[in-house]
């Protein structure tokens, strides 16, 4: 058990080399036990950093701390305390979920008694009833992502690593994941990295970001404070004619851009009236106002600051 | 009126396996949103509008044509597949370009719209690059090209976010949207609701190899009657602002979870809020913020396939 | 589902250390290489080779007596080094490409595990199944001999530690061809055709080709001349081999080593955290 003072893992200037182009420079952050967003866009260094972390390729430069261990020089003592959920299939269709996921506790460590009441305990809890004595071939694509999630809490590490979690999922499969890692992400002693592309999930879980991009560390800590500091947009969904209710809104002064059913803009103090006021003449209906503090879309279009157009190396 | 694409009882299946069962639906002018769960269908009615699949029965027209028909027609079609094996050892230019020349687009035409696809989808600078190391969201990005490249009216896209990053997902989701503007007709199927939302209210959901419901969003909601719509306002004076809900005879029930909060509930929505702008101007209240919980596709999509 | 997540307030259990978790994957491989193929060819072997022992013993013990030299029958002949080639294929073949297929690999090397300790597993796992085959119908053979009273103490516990022996070399050189072939594809069937058709070319190239040219230093590319040539020193037959038998079990042991290093260093290239 990690007292939570300790940081769950520490890196002090990591540099990752492969060839010319440097896949890490200057990786600094301390981080604290807790939910952790691992974002960034394709190529930032994500997957590097994660291999990393678990000690499956060594840093060119810098020093990488996960739990006190170094994990170049422990890497079994570090793996024995991660878990790790591929967005890769990586099942094998010719066991059963029980099966499976107690092998993989054995090769955790666990006593084969020990692997297998636990197996059983986390197909419970991610919701795989009687299909557990079944193949994995049978399996559906939802039961697949939950058995990859059994496979890698069954041996209660103290940080798990998820892979785009909700990746294939229809949305009640999404929904219900992301509850599985709300739940997850309460207990205490227990951390997550989750690595994902869709940046409103975040919001929902993690209490603290990395982004990075090219590379390099562009935010770390913790998200509120992140956010807060963020100029703040406020959305409004509405029903109905959306020309003569911008119009009505541009005639008071404001800058509304549409986006769908959504328009965004920004608004003075008590600017809420006269959102109102232009429904009101406009015949339309204000669905939703929100002065938000900046979403993590925001702040991660923001930070990488992308100009359109231009495609990832 | 016919829709840009329509569908009565059609039906497909697999031997055993069921693709569409009896599905009816019309997909209007704009952007619509296909939705449902795994396996409820909807690849097989994107393969069947794009004429890879022929219907064991019913009907499904595009523009006005039977689905099925090939010739000039198709090209007015264009199609974005969730799965579709790249010829890796092509470039990015390559590969559109020679999908366009299939097509029957003359070399140098084809060659430039390659160009212009490739740049809407912010791939100019891979461009050049073979397949092969493409990472998956350019992949995902070279898919879309080869799908607009030759200017199609209707655009079907499956799954087109599919591993594309926050950046990615920001900048198509603006092409699919400037492309609605230019009077396209876009069929976009996608499980992350939230971003659907965005580009649409306009949806068609399927389940089972059956339409579910089709239309706007918010009046499926409305229809789903059973369930009283909850709405979260907040305002500096609450008493005030229940005082003046109360008088609306649709609002069942008031409560406050919290300093400066109000949860309103009401039977029907469509009322609360055609009427609330008038009741805040007219009563000058104040709301500074509201939101409901209900008045979004993950709700609709929830009530509509829970038991 | 369950709305709780399991809890362990209890002191965390005590892991288990690396031949835990080696033993683990061991025993899980070996039932897992066990298919109808496996037990088929198993089942031939033995039936065949202890008849033919016992009958031939019967035969010799009539004539004058075995010696340990004439226990050397089974690798007289390529058949018998075949019928290990197909048991080691079925054995064989699949147990990486298997897990490259689905990538569970990825899901192994992600454990606290070496990535020796997985290959040392499969190899083992794979050899059992080989030994069994290649060394047990000998040695039941000589047992049985022994029991009949066939041939005295003197001749049938030299056969049996010959047969232990050349088993040993088969088993090791099928083995590591099986893990080398299979940690280089995602098919089975791939590997399994590939282990056949570098054995039958190289036996035809060793034998045929060198028979034809004359020149018996070709007999060396063929594995199953190695084999047939050192199981010949090894019984003590007396006879004269294509090869020299030293040389060829060097070179045995030499390319078996070579494969598990290659495929060692063809997994160290799997990319656990990937696209």
């Amino acid at each position: 058990m990690i007292p939570a003072e300790l940081p769950l893992f520490e890196l002090q200037g990591v540099t990752k080399e492969f060839g010319v182009q440097p896949a890490l420079s200057g990786l600094s952050a301390r981080i604290r036990p807790g939910t952790i967003g691992l974002l960034g866009p394709n190529g930032a260094g994500k997957t590097t950093l994660i291999r990393l972390l678990m000690g499956l390729i060594p840093p060119s430069g810098g020093a990488v701390r996960v739990f006190g261990y170094d994990p170049s020089r422990n890497p079994l003592e570090v793996r024995e305390r991660v878990g790790y959920m591929p967005e890769h299939d990586c099942l094998i269709p010719s066991m059963t979920g029980v099966g499976f996921v107690a092998f993989m506790g054995r090769l955790s460590g666990l006593p084969k008694e020990t692997a297998i009441g636990r197996a059983h305990d986390v197909l419970q809890f991610v919701g795989i009833h009687e299909e557990r004595y079944r193949k994995i071939g049978e399996y559906s694509v939802g039961m697949r992502q939950r058995v990859k999630l059994a496979q890698a809490i069954v041996h209660d590490p103290p940080l798990c690593f998820l892979d785009e979690p909700t990746a294939g999922l229809d949305p009640a499969g999404r929904a219900e994941m992301l509850h599985l890692l709300q739940v997850l992400s309460q207990l205490p002693h227990r951390s997550l990295v989750v690595s994902t592309h869709l940046l409103p999930d975040v919001e929902g879980l993690c209490d603290e970001i990395l982004l990075l991009n090219a590379g390099r560390l562009l935010a770390s800590g913790a998200l509120a404070p992140l956010l807060a500091g963020h100029s703040a947009e406020t959305v409004i969904r509405f029903k109905g004619d959306a020309e003569r209710f911008t119009e009505r809104l541009v005639a008071k002064g404001l800058l509304p851009r549409r986006e769908g059913s959504t328009l965004r803009l920004t608004l003075p103090a008590e600017g809420e009236r006269a959102v109102f006021e232009a429904a009101y003449e406009s015949g339309t209906q204000v669905r939703s106002l929100g002065r938000s503090v900046g979403t993590v879309e925001e702040l991660f279009l923001s930070l990488v600051n992308a100009p359109l157009q231009e495609a990832p190396p | 009126m016919t829709g840009v694409i329509e569908a009565e009882e059609a039906t497909k299946r697999y031997g055993e396996v069921l693709g569409l069962n009896g599905f009816s639906a019309s997909f209007g002018a704009g952007i619509t949103g296909l939705i449902g769960p795994n396996g409820a269908g909807k690849t097989t009615l994107f393969r069947l509008l794009v004429g890879q699949l022929h219907l064991d029965a019913g009907r499904i027209t595009v523009l006005n044509h039977p689905a099925a028909d090939g010739g000039s027609f198709r090209r007015r079609v264009g199609y974005c597949p969730e799965h579709f094996e790249l010829y890796d050892w092509m470039t990015g230019s390559e590969f559109v370009t020679t999908l366009l020349r299939i097509d029957g687009f003359p070399r140098e035409e084809a060659v430039e719209r390659a160009r212009a696809a490739l740049e809407s989808v912010g791939l100019t600078g891979a461009a050049g690059r073979r397949l092969a190391v493409y990472s998956r969201g350019m992949r995902q990005r070279v898919k879309l090209a080869q799908a607009i490249a030759h200017d199609p009216e209707v655009l079907l896209l499956d799954e087109p976010l599919n591993g594309v990053d926050p950046v990615g997902r920001a900048q198509l989701l603006e092409l699919f949207r400037r492309l609605g503007r230019e009077g396209r007709h876009f069929v976009v199927s996608s499980h992350v609701l939230y971003e659907v939302e965005r580009l649409t209210d306009q949806i068609v959901m399927i389940s089972n190899g059956r339409a579910l419901a089709q239309g706007d969003y918010h009046r499926i909601r409305e229809l789903i009657e059973a369930r009283p719509h909850a709405i979260e306002l907040s305002t500096p004076d609450p008493r005030g602002l229940a005082r003046a809900l109360s008088t609306l005879e649709h609002v069942v029930a008031i409560e406050f979870p919290g300093p400066g909060r109000l949860t309103v509930r009401s039977t029907t929505p469509e009322a609360f809020y055609g009427t609330l702008p008038e009741l805040v101007v007219r009563e000058h209240l104040t709301v500074t913020s509201m939101r409901s919980a209900d008045d979004n596709l993950d709700a609709v999509f929830r009530y509509l396939t829970e038991p | 589902m369950s709305i709780s997540a399991p809890r362990y307030a209890a002191a965390p259990v005590p892991l288990q250390g690396r031949e835990g978790r080696v033993l683990a994957l061991f025993t899980r491989e070996v039932v897992a290489r066990f298919g109808w193929g496996t037990g088929l060819v198993v089942g031939l072997s033995y039936a065949s080779v202890v008849l033919i022992i016992v009958v031939s013993a019967e035969f010799s013990s009539i004539v004058g007596g075995p010696t340990v030299g004439s226990f050397y029958f089974p690798y007289a002949s390529p058949i018998w080094p075949f019928l290990v080639l197909i048991g080691a294929t079925a054995v064989g073949a699949g147990c990486i490409s298997e897990d490259l297929g689905s990538r569970s690999i990825t899901l192994f090397l992600s454990r606290p595990i070496h990535l020796t300790d997985y290959l040392g597993a499969k190899a083992s796992a794979v050899a059992f199944w080989i030994g069994l085959m290649s060394i047990g119908p000998g040695l039941l053979g000589v047992a049985l001999v022994g029991a009949l009273g066939l041939a005295p103490l003197s001749v049938t516990l030299p056969a049996a530690a010959a047969y232990l022996a050349s088993g040993l070399l088969t088993t090791l050189f099928f083995t590591a061809l099986a893990v080398l072939l299979s940690s280089v594809t995602t098919r089975a069937l791939y590997a399994g055709v590939g282990m056949f058709g570098i054995t039958l070319s190289a036996e035809i190239a060793g034998s045929a080709v060198s028979g034809a040219t004359g020149n018996s230093a070709v007999g060396y590319v063929s594995p199953i001349v190695d084999l047939q040539s050192s199981a010949s020193a090894i019984f003590q037959t007396g006879a004269t081999t294509l090869t020299v038998p030293a040389a060829s079990a060097a070179l045995l042991i030499g390319a078996s080593v070579l494969f598990f290093l290659v495929a060692w260093l063809r997994l160290s290239r799997v990319e656990v955290v990937g696209e």
